[in-house]
């Protein structure tokens, strides 16, 4: 029973995505910044919502913590994109 | 490049097992081998596909999400259309070179399916560095963690520590704000269909945005009879909150038992020093002694000496578990009268004198050797 009700927790949790300008505002950067990053392949949205003609780009919580995660290591570290780049890569094939 | 059946690249059931992938693969691999091929574009181009569904089929995992993802074709395919117009439009303000590639290092497209599933981004769920091998949504996920346990220090006196005693803790902690739940905005989610997409995001009144808001709780703490100085109790899940209840932070709190003026603590044992007059400690008495449940008599026997130890069995603190109650012990020290009158001088006079008729050997003896 509790393991059932934390699986449908989890399934909650993974549907839920923030619009571009809430995950501005969540991880403090700039739509600007996310789109440099989105441009230097750093991170992407989970889901591209269709509104006629356009796409609304959305995101989800592993987004959002990677995002935070490059603008700490941005900020922080003063690292230029193409290292965080590596680093990413680098903390995958850790986690991995 | 389109999906492919990597399954039809090798020639091979969807049943098979790893070991016929691999027997069908470097059969194809041996063919189409560029080295055996010069020149041969076809033959390079079939070589690429059979490496890349390999790669695929080999690996258990990748293989699982393949098949996945192939009984959903159709998705697949509305997926890869809206990517492509994305990537044509580019996201809000994407700048140049706006959404997503997905390409391997050495610049060689891979299929869509390789891409967007092991090195793309876009039903990835936030990988999109091309070609690194994917990015696994929960690689990043930070673990749950315990909460940060409380350290609290609790000062009862020798009576509570035999009787046990109730405690009330006020407590100051550093709480998740239970409006916004740390976040330090509160979210309007609109549903959509299963999911649920947030387009808004205010600061939290609750917090202000801080995420933490103080948290004032009192405690009633009892403290079991029989409880030693120095004892750590720890009351599980009374400190840090946790993001769920089992991994709420311990509370330990150091239990330390104030001096007593009469009955000094050593473990479970009390000591107590106890004063008897000269002619109490050389005829024997009954005295009346204090305990911690109260008073009892004690007999001295005749001739104590100052340091005697009486002891009491099971008279200390009492006993708690395993371990058994203390005992209490009396050390005797013997007191000359200090005021004496005529009468009692005389006598003890007398006393001395007969002491010295039967030639009591001299205490200091043993000093003067």
């Amino acid at each position: 029973m509790a393991a059932r009700k934390k699986s449908s927790k989890n399934s909650r949790a993974q549907l839920r995505f923030y619009s571009r300008s809430v995950v501005c505002g969540l991880c403090g950067v700039t739509e600007h910044e996310l789109a440099l990053w989105e441009s230097e392949d750093l991170v992407a949205p989970a889901r591209l919502l269709e509104h006629g003609n356009s796409l609304e780009p959305l995101y989800d919580d592993a987004a959002l913590r990677r995002i935070r995660l490059i603008r700490s290591l941005a900020d922080e570290l003063e690292i230029n994109l193409p290292g965080i780049g590596v680093i990413l890569h680098l903390l995958e094939q850790i986690h991995r | 490049m389109e999906f492919q059946d990597y399954y039809k690249t090798l020639g091979v059931e969807r049943t098979a097992s790893e070991k016929e992938i691999k027997s069908a693969f470097r059969k194809l691999a041996r063919k189409h081998h560029p080295d055996v091929n010069p020149g041969n574009k076809e033959a390079e181009k079939q070589f690429k596909q059979i490496n890349e569904a390999y790669q695929v089929l080999s690996d258990p995992e990748k293989r699982k999400k393949y098949d996945l993802l192939g009984a959903d074709w159709e998705r697949g395919a509305a997926e890869e259309e809206l990517r492509r117009r994305y990537a044509q439009q580019g996201a809000a303000g994407a700048g140049p070179g706006g959404g997503f590639r997905a390409a391997a290092p050495d610049g060689e497209d891979f299929s869509d399916f390789f891409s967007s599933f092991f090195g793309g981004g876009f039903t990835g769920g936030g990988r999109a560095r091309g070609g690194y091998g994917g990015f696994d949504v929960n690689d990043f996920e930070p673990r749950e963690q315990k909460a940060p346990d409380l350290n609290a220090e609790v000062q009862i006196s020798l009576a509570e520590a035999a009787q046990g005693a109730k405690r009330r803790l006020d407590l100051t902690l550093q709480d998740d704000c239970p409006v916004c739940k740390g976040a330090g905005m509160v979210m309007q989610e609109e549903r959509m269909g299963k999911a649920r997409v947030v387009r808004s995001a205010k600061p939290c009144t609750n917090c202000h945005g801080a995420g933490v808001v103080p948290n004032r709780r009192t405690l009633e703490v009892t403290i079991p009879v029989g409880t030693t100085d120095g004892t750590r109790m720890r009351l599980a899940g009374q400190g840090g909150r946790g993001p769920r209840p089992e991994l709420n932070g311990d509370l330990f709190l150091s239990v330390h038992i104030q001096p007593d003026r009469v009955f000094k603590l050593s473990g479970r044992d009390l000591r107590v020093e106890l004063p008897v007059w000269d002619y109490e400690a050389a005829l024997g008495a009954e005295v009346t002694v204090p305990t911690l449940g109260g008073r009892l008599s004690l007999k001295i026997p005749p001739a104590s000496q100052t340091g005697r130890v009486m002891r009491l069995k099971g008279k200390g603190l009492p006993g708690r578990g395993k371990d058994a109650a203390g005992d209490l012990l009396y050390e005797l020290k013997v007191l000359a009268p200090e005021s004496l009158t005529d009468a009692e001088r005389n006598l003890l006079r007398e006393l001395a004198d007969k002491q010295r008729e039967r030639h009591v050997p001299d205490p200091r003896a043993t000093l003067m050797r």
